[in-house]
Formats: C-alpha cells, structure tokens, sequence
C-alpha cells in the first residue's frame, strides 16, 4: 500500500479510531490492533511475503531469548553468528542471488571461461532491507547486552513490523522502538497536529517535488546521449530533488503517522543539501541507515583493526588515518550493496569512501586554503560544492548501468555545458521549495508552523498545499526506496 | 482528543465549501465552453462527418474529401463515439452523412477496458451512458479496468476505488466540486492565455498519422493482441454492440445516412484476426441492416494496396491515407 494511495487515506483512519476509540483501554489489545494493521498493510502489496517477514521476526525474537538465557560467552556468540548468518542469508538470496550469479559469470567471461547463464526470476519482498536490519540491530543490541531479549512475541513481531517504517524506514532501532511499544501511548493534541503536517509535508514532498522530478529526470536519464551538458547538469540536480523528495517525503509521512498514533520516531534527513561538507552530509542524510551503519559496522571493524594496527605510522602515514581509510571503505561498500545489486550502487557507495578519505588526507591543506580564500567565511561555496560532489554521486545511483552513468558524466563535461538549458516548471517548485527548507532548517520539517498563532493564516497555508499537491502532481510513481 | 477531531472536522467543512464555490464556478464556465452546443458547432459546408478510432484517424482525409471533416480520435471507443456524434448531429443539422470506421476490433471486448476512462465525456453521456460508466454491479468491467482480481482484497478495493470515482464523477459534473483543480487550473490558464489546448474539447482531431511503413510481425502480433484478446481468450462486447445499434438509431432520428467502413488493412494482418470476431461481426451487420433502412456497409479491408501504402498491420499510412481517400471521395455525394 502506497502512502499517496486512496487505500492508505482510507487504511489510516480506520486504524486512528479503532486504535484510540476502541483498543484504548488496554495496551496489549492496541498493540495487538497495530500488528494486525501492520501485516495488513504489507500483505495488501503480496501477502506471500508475510511469511517471510513472520519468520524473521520470530526466528530474531527465538534466537535473542537464547543469547539471553545461555551463560557462556562462546555459547551466545555462535547463537549470536547463527542469527546474522540467516538474517543475511534471506536478504542475500532475496536480493543479491542473481546479480551475484552474474557477476561471477562477467568474472569468468573475461577470464575466457564461458559459463551457461542460470539466473531465477527472484520477486525482491518489498521493504527486506529495513527490516533484515532491525532484525539485525534487535540480535546484536541483546548479545551486548543494550537490550534484554523482549519474551512478548507481540511486542517483538511489532517492532519489527510496525507499518510505517516496515517499507523504507527510518531504520528505527528495536532498543528505542520497543520501550515505546511496551509503555501507554497517550494522545498529545500538539504532537498529533504536527504528525499531519509532516504528512502533509511529506506528501507535497513525494507529489510535487519528487513526481514531476521524475518526468524530467526520465526524459533526460533516457536521452541523455543527444541533449547539452547543461541539460544533464539539470538533469542530475532534478534527480538530487526527486530522490530527496521521495525519501524524506516518505520519512514524514512515516513520523508524521507514527505521532498520530502517539509513537515518537528518530529524524531521519536532517535538510541533507544544506550539509558544509560530505561527512556533515552524511549525518544529515538517511540518518538512520547512517547511524545503524555506525554502530554495527564501522565502530566494530575500527576497534578491531585498531588493535591490530600496532605500530604508529605504515608507509609514513599514520595508522589511524590507514584504519579510517580502511573502514571507511568497507562501510561505503556494504552502503552501496545495501542499495541494491547493481555495480551503479557500489560504485556511489566507494565514491562517497574517496570523499571521506581525500578530505581526511587533505584536512590540513583544505583548512590553509579556506582561510586564505576567506571560504570560511562563506558557507554557501561550500554548501554549493557538497551538492555538486553528491549530484555527481547521484548519477551513478540513478543510471541504469556504468555504461550509461560514465557516458552521462562524459557527456555532461563537455562544451555543451554552458549553453542554457531548458526550464520546465518543476525547476521553479524546486527553487521555492530550497528556499522554503532554508527558512524552516532549524526545524524538525518543512511544514512545522506553529509558531504562527493566526489560525487563518496557518490553515490558508495547508490549504495551499492541499491545492498544490491536487493542481500539480507528477505522474504516480513508486516510492524509489521501495527497492531497497 | 475531542479538538482535534473538532478541529479536523472544521478545517473539512471548510475546504469543502471552498470547493464547492469554486467548482460551481468552473462548472459554469468550463462546461459552457467546453461542452456548449457552439463548441460544437462544424462549418456551414460541413455536410460528412467521420467517426471512429485511428482506423478513421489515417484513412480520411477531409482536404481531400470535401465538405467533410473528420472527428475521429486515436483509441475512441464506440461508447464514447456514440455521445460524441449526438452532440455533433445536434448542432450541426446541415450534416448529411456520418461515416464510421468499423472495423472487426471494435466489437472486441477488449476496449471494455477503456469505458471506465471515458469520463473526460461524461457530459456528453445520455443517462444509459452514465449508468454504465456508475455502474460497479458489473464486475467485468471493473476485472478489465483494474486486471484480474487475485484475491478478495484486490476485487473489493476494485469496487471500492470505483465507488470513489464514480463519487467523484458525479461530484464534479453533476454537483460542481472541484476533485481534479489541476483539469481546471490548466484549463483556466491556457484561456487566459488565449489558447486552449485542443485535447481539451470533445472535436479534438486526432493525431494518429504515420509516413512511414512497418510490417514487422511482431508489431502486427502486438496489434493483434491489443486488438483482440484477454488472457488468450476472445470475446465481444455487449456495450460496444450495443453502442453501434443506438449509433444507428440517432442517424435515422437526425434523417442522415450511415455509413459503416471497413478500412484497409495489411492481408498478413488480416488473416491473423480470429474468425470468432469475423464471424460476430458479419452477425452484427445482417441484423443492424435488417433493422435500419439509412444503413450503407462497404468492405475495403481486402483492398490490395501495396506494402509501402501500408503504416502498419491495420492503418494507412500518408500516401496511402491520400490514395484511398481520392478512391472513395465521391461515394459520400453520389
């Protein structure tokens, strides 16, 4: 079920009223009502794939009960191996088999070994990759103890199910979900008025920003060898909006759903374009997959190959930048494949690692330079550069192959760039749209406006939202995060 | 949790009678524009009017055949031609003859599919044509507009979407609330700017036109399939047929003549299409002859033109638009 559907507007408050009017006095009955709206909403895409998602659930919820309950260390540590190694199994027979099989057949090919092509027409279940990763975080945070294994198979099967983040997120960390679904929610008027305009907000994102984003990004995506490089250059900033647009338009509507409901979910894009740098922007971006990220991958193979790292510098250069290097790396490569099967996402993810890794090497060099050239004192130049090293980044996310992504980007650097483009009427959403994030960044969303106390006033704005996403929609699409 | 609800009801009520202002304004003008009998009204000397899908859309060209004009529209469905030609025949007394194309798809129910889309003529409906696009008590339909229904929720949100729409239909057309602003909107600004798109009237000229020619076999099976079957299965349609008769009926009220055409079509095409629809078809025609006396049936889908005159499997293309429309100019006159 979309939420820019008719069935969501629908499914929505039906779910609100039974679950405060009807399942309001007692707490398990409410989350019993939130379990059953949940498979609901993910059966109603294919409910084959219900059984998959009940089976990692309680395979997470069986396996963390173990960790807790056996006493030695060996012993909850294989527990603790067995539970990643199914979790990642499912995902990568679900979502990684065939480009696997593929790659290691491109791999022979171009070693003069020629191997018959079997690949199996394998349906990606929508939303695999955000609830593997809870799955995930829920075994690790038990065997650290962060977290006492949940006995509730309710509660355990909601948190890892709840409907709003079941699809793309955020990536809602079972030691911060699950308290909430075991205490009493109760009805904040202010926190509900807000939840609907982050959905509103979120919906203008997806239908206004990101629909008629994606007209053009399409035209120009599929055409790109016969049209001028500053129509790619376009092209590629579109791509920026319809991406951010779809995903943190979804991340609104997700928190904006979640406080209707009385759940308080984390921020999870942070006006990610406004960002001063790539790591800046990476903390500000898809904060929840960054952050998981963080935390189970990066820190754990940073401690352990700090300790192996023993001596002080390798090859003149310090260990701890090796480490960073290293690690940083690995993580950007396990970011890029999480996005997809396609050498277009491990690519994005590496280039990202390059970022990190130059702006590490030349920390000393960039800071001179800023202060020489009074950058510092202009952090525009340095949003502007942030955004055109991730629209660059953006192209090898959004191009269907290598091919076609370095055939953009060829063509996108060449004479034809200083020529002026054509502008279509999503160019100039966009622009009022920037302008708009840059007034409210201090806020949690776009539409948080209660600090206007004329009631007129602040409704006449709703109203002209509602009149915008109902004038000006892009044709329907997906959401792009559906596929991760 | 009462004010909130209060508050969410208010801010309903509101907008929906801002709506309804609004949409009875728009109603009001763009209907009187759109869909006036003025909107509709053809050239003293028009006296032959062409009807039908892209088979009509690349076959007649009005330069060529005088006092004529062609209203066809690529992919216009019976149901929809049928509203269309009353509203036409209405405004228009001078016209003499209507010619349609009729071809052996367009008693295939696969164009059921597209009845429920046709509302953009929803105004143009007789209260037969309104009961069909409201009617949710017929399942087919819905099962060809929304695919086939795989489970119990995909059949009941089916129905339930179409109760939205048809809500919103009668919303709209007959009581003025604005559902789609964005038809409005860009409506209203191409009026200021002093040009409405053509697409927005109901005389749109369709554009269908090829000068080029591709026999390809694949495209002729794709056409095939478009044309002529569901799931592998083939099968009339009662609405279209049905259509076709009420056709009739309006030509013999208004006192014109009826022209049914079979354009030309590719023999390689030709001998693809299943003789269930050959059959009905020549089922169709017997009977609506024996019951209209204002009827004229011509057969040119056997015509042995050349590949090259050809666009594809079942249209002509320019040249071959040009040629045939020389061949047949004067039987509308004789």
């Amino acid at each position: 079920m979309l939420f820019n559907s008719i069935e969501f507007a629908i499914f929505l408050p039906i779910v609100f009223i039974l679950y405060w009017f009807v399942a309001n006095k007692s707490l398990k009955l409410q989350n019993f009502l939130l379990l059953g709206a949940s498979y609901f909403f993910y059966a109603f895409w294919d409910w084959r794939f219900l059984f998959l998602l009940i089976f990692v659930s309680v395979l997470s919820y069986s396996i963390a009960l173990i960790i807790q309950k056996v006493e030695q260390k060996e012993q909850k540590k294989k527990w603790l191996i067995t539970g990643i190694s199914i979790n990642l199994l499912v995902l990568a027979y679900f979502k990684y088999f065939n480009f696997f099989v593929d790659s290691f057949i491109d791999l022979f090919t171009t070693l003069g070994i020629s191997l018959q092509k079997t690949t199996f027409e394998i349906i990606l279940p929508i939303g695999i990759s955000f609830y593997i990763f809870l799955s995930l975080s829920y075994i690790i945070d038990v065997y650290w103890e962060k977290l006492k294994a949940e006995k509730n198979l309710i509660d355990v099967l909601l948190t890892l199910g709840f409907f709003p983040i079941l699809l793309a997120g955020p990536i809602q960390r079972p030691i911060t979900l699950l308290p909430q679904i075991k205490s009493k929610r109760i009805f904040h008027y202010q926190s509900a008025v807000d939840g609907l305009r982050q959905i509103l907000w979120g919906l203008f994102k997806k239908i206004v920003i990101a629909d008629n984003a994606a007209v053009q990004v399409n035209y120009i995506f599929s055409n790109y060898e016969s049209l001028d490089g500053s129509m790619l250059l376009l092209g590629a900033f579109y791509y920026a909006f319809q991406i951010y647009g779809d995903f943190s338009g979804y991340s609104d509507i997700a928190i904006g759903t979640a406080r209707l409901l009385g759940f308080n979910l984390m921020q999870n894009f942070n006006y990610p374009y406004f960002s001063k740098n790539i790591g800046e922007f990476w903390k500000r971006w898809h904060i929840s997959l960054s952050s998981w990220l963080n935390e189970y991958l990066f820190l754990p193979i940073s401690y352990s190959l700090a300790r192996k790292l023993s001596r002080r510098k390798y090859f003149g250069v310090r260990a701890d930048k090796i480490n960073y290097s290293i690690v940083i790396t690995a993580t950007f490569f396990l970011c890029g494949l999480w996005h997809g099967a396609n050498w277009t996402f491990i690519i994005w993810g590496l280039l990202y690692a390059f970022y990190l890794i130059f702006a590490l090497f030349t920390k000393n060099l960039k800071k001179r330079f800023k202060k020489n050239l009074w950058l510092d004192k202009l952090p525009m130049v340095s949003i502007l550069i942030t955004f055109l090293l991730t629209s660059l980044g953006w192209i090898f996310f959004r191009a269907d192959n290598l091919a076609q992504a370095f055939g953009y980007i060829e063509r996108l650097f060449s004479a034809s760039l200083f020529t002026i483009p054509e502008r279509s009427r999503t160019l100039y959403f966009i622009i009022a749209f920037i302008i708009i994030e840059w007034l409210q960044r201090k806020k949690q969303h776009g539409l948080e406006i209660d600090n206007i106390k004329f009631t007129a006033l602040r409704w006449s704005i709703y109203y002209l939202i509602i009149f915008l996403i109902l004038n000006f929609s892009g044709s329907q699409q997906e959401f792009i995060y559906f596929q991760f | 949790m009462k004010l909130f609800l209060k508050k969410i009801f208010l801010f309903t009520i509101v907008f929906g009678i801002c709506s309804v202002i609004v949409g009875q304004i728009y109603l009001h003008n763009y209907l009187k524009i759109v869909f006036s009998e003025e909107a509709f009204r053809l050239p003293e000397n028009i006296t032959t009017v062409f009807f039908g899908d892209s088979h009509a859309n690349t076959t007649f060209d009005p330069e060529i055949i005088e006092n004529s004009f062609n209203a066809s529209v690529e992919s216009e469905i019976y149901f929809t031609t049928y509203s269309k030609m009353i509203a036409l025949l209405k405004s228009n007394p001078q016209i003499k003859n209507v010619v349609l194309s009729h071809g052996y798809h367009n008693l295939s129910f696969a164009y059921n599919k597209d009845i429920l889309f046709s509302d953009k003529y929803y105004s143009l409906f007789d209260q037969w044509g309104k009961e069909i696009i409201h009617s949710a008590a017929n399942g087919q339909l819905l099962e060809y507009k929304y695919g086939p229904f795989n489970s119990f929720f995909s059949r009941w949100f089916a129905y339930l979407e179409h109760f939205v729409n048809s809500t919103f239909i009668r919303l709209k057309y007959d009581m003025g609330v604005p559902v789609n602003l964005t038809d409005y909107l860009n409506f209203y600004v191409s009026i200021l700017r002093n040009n409405p798109k053509l697409n927005e009237f109901p005389l749109y000229p369709g554009n269908y036109r090829s000068d080029k020619s591709n026999l390809e076999e694949s495209l002729t099976n794709k056409f095939i399939n478009l044309h002529y079957y569901i799931d592998g299965e083939v099968g009339s349609s009662r609405i279209m047929i049905e259509s076709l008769y009420r056709m009739a009926e309006t030509c013999r009220e208004y006192n014109v003549n009826f022209f049914l055409i079979n354009t030309p079509i590719h023999s390689s095409f030709k001998s693809k299409i299943p003789e269930y629809y050959i059959k009905l078809y020549d089922e169709v025609l017997i009977d609506l002859k024996d019951k209209f006396d204002n009827i004229y049936y011509y057969d040119f889908s056997s015509v042995d033109y050349p590949d090259s005159l050809f666009g594809d499997g079942d249209h002509l293309n320019s040249i071959g638009m040009e040629r045939f429309s020389n061949k047949i100019k004067y039987l509308f006159t004789e």
